[in-house]
């Protein structure tokens, strides 16, 4: 071993800090090398002195009163802007609780028993939506006297969004008018305009001796596309009895 | 008398005032351990407030696994770390710029050293990262690992460093006797 090697061993030693193979080699070294030995009896004494100047009694300054003062005024700080915090989100928590709602409109279900003079779009810039307007017959047709049954069979859409259908129309359900002069509107606020057509469009059926007529029409008012569908149920003779119309507007 | 976990659960459930028990308490060994390492009693001062600052704010923290006292030492020495980081690196090849160590014993000169405050003068004009490992060897009586752990080095490097802190402390002191 080498006097370098041994001197920091001597060093760990004095602060017992050596394995048995380690104090083994460090003590046969000194035994041989009188300035190793030398510095081991320096480094032990060395140990005890800086021990004992260390531990010296030493005049410490006063910290209670500005540790204490600093603490409580810590202390108010964070008293104060915890109670910040539960009022901030207090106030934030009762504004979503109380937010109103987005109102969705029910779609109105209307049935009149007034002659139109011709298909009226009800909420013509609420997208998408779709009306849907069975009207009478033009006023050139001469419409039977006698009340013709018309079934509008309503049923539920396939998309995720909701057509309200006023509870007396049953869904699935046949509906029988006595009269020719019927006006449905189909309106959904959040239907997507290339969905409308999943709407199940009350549709009238020709009883007996009947038949019915599909017709459409497609115009472009204001950048606002109309596809109106347009159902006539008429005699076999001829003779127009109702008119049903399905229109979809696309933006 | 009130033990430092009373204490310690008083502070905690709003009693403020509590913490000054145990400040009037640690305050001593916190100021001597900072001066020791920082060797600056104006910063030694700050750097004591900090700690029990610090310790206040981490109170909630602080689980009675072990002693307070050891718990607060770690922060002192971070804090005091801190405060000489830019002067803890250190190389190896710092090593050869200490004067080779003569064959003349010093053993006379450090034991006709009755004045400590000398000894404690001249452990203060070691290089902070020196000093430090003195300090925590002989003022805290703590072993080469713990030391490795607080300071975030290896063993044999606690070791090295001590070796020299202490060779250096030789050559100072027989100078002082010359």
């Amino acid at each position: 071993m080498r006097c370098e090697e041994c001197e920091i061993l001597i060093s760990a030693c004095a602060d017992d800090e050596l394995s048995g193979t380690e104090r083994t080699e460090m003590l046969a070294h000194i035994c041989q090398c009188e300035s190793c030995h030398r510095l081991y009896e320096d480094i032990l004494v060395l140990h005890r002195n800086i021990t004992t100047a260390l531990r010296e009694p030493m005049e410490t300054p006063d910290l209670v009163s500005p540790v204490t003062a600093r603490v409580i005024y810590h202390s108010r700080a964070r008293f104060t802007w915890a109670w910040a915090a539960a009022l901030a989100l207090f106030i934030v928590f009762g504004y979503v609780i109380h937010k109103p709602a987005p109102q969705i409109k029910p779609a109105p279900v209307v049935v009149s028993t007034r002659p139109q003079p011709k298909p009226v779009v009800k909420h013509p810039r609420v997208l998408p939506s779709q009306t849907m307007v069975a009207t009478p017959a033009p006023k050139h047709v001469t419409v039977q006297p006698a009340p013709k049954r018309i079934a509008l069979y309503v049923r539920p859409p396939k998309t995720k969004h909701s057509v309200r259908v006023p509870k007396q129309y049953d869904i699935d359900s046949p509906i029988a008018m006595d009269t020719a002069e019927v006006v449905v509107e189909y309106s959904d606020m959040g239907l997507a305009a290339g969905h409308a057509a999943d709407l199940s469009a009350p549709v009238p059926v020709a009883g007996p001796g009947q038949r019915v007529i599909t017709t459409s029409e497609t115009t472009i008012v204001n950048g606002k596309k109309t596809e109106r569908m347009c159902y006539r149920v008429v005699d076999n003779d001829d003779k127009e009895t109702s008119t049903q119309g399905e229109t979809n507007e696309t933006p | 008398m009130l033990s430092d976990q009373q204490i310690i659960g008083q502070v905690i459930k709003g009693k403020a005032e509590m913490f000054g028990e145990l400040v009037a308490r640690y305050q001593t060994p916190v100021f001597r351990l900072a001066f020791s390492i920082l060797a600056d009693r104006a910063e030694a001062e700050d750097a004591a407030q900090e700690v029990f600052i610090r310790a206040y704010s981490k109170l909630s923290s602080y689980t009675d696994s072990g002693k307070f006292w050891g718990w607060l030492r770690r922060i002192t020495v971070n804090i005091c770390l801190d405060k000489i980081r830019p002067y803890t690196v250190i190389s190896l090849d710092d090593v050869n710029e200490i004067p080779a160590q003569s064959g003349d014993s010093v053993y006379e000169s450090v034991a006709c050293s009755t004045e400590a405050t000398e000894l404690r003068e001249t452990i203060y004009q070691l290089p902070p990262a020196y000093r430090s490992v003195i300090v925590l060897k002989y003022l805290e009586d703590m072993n080469y690992a713990e030391i490795a752990e607080m300071l975030g080095e290896s063993i044999p490097n606690v070791r090295v460093r001590i070796h020299r802190a202490k060779k250096m402390l030789r050559e100072r002191m027989k100078v002082c006797a010359q």
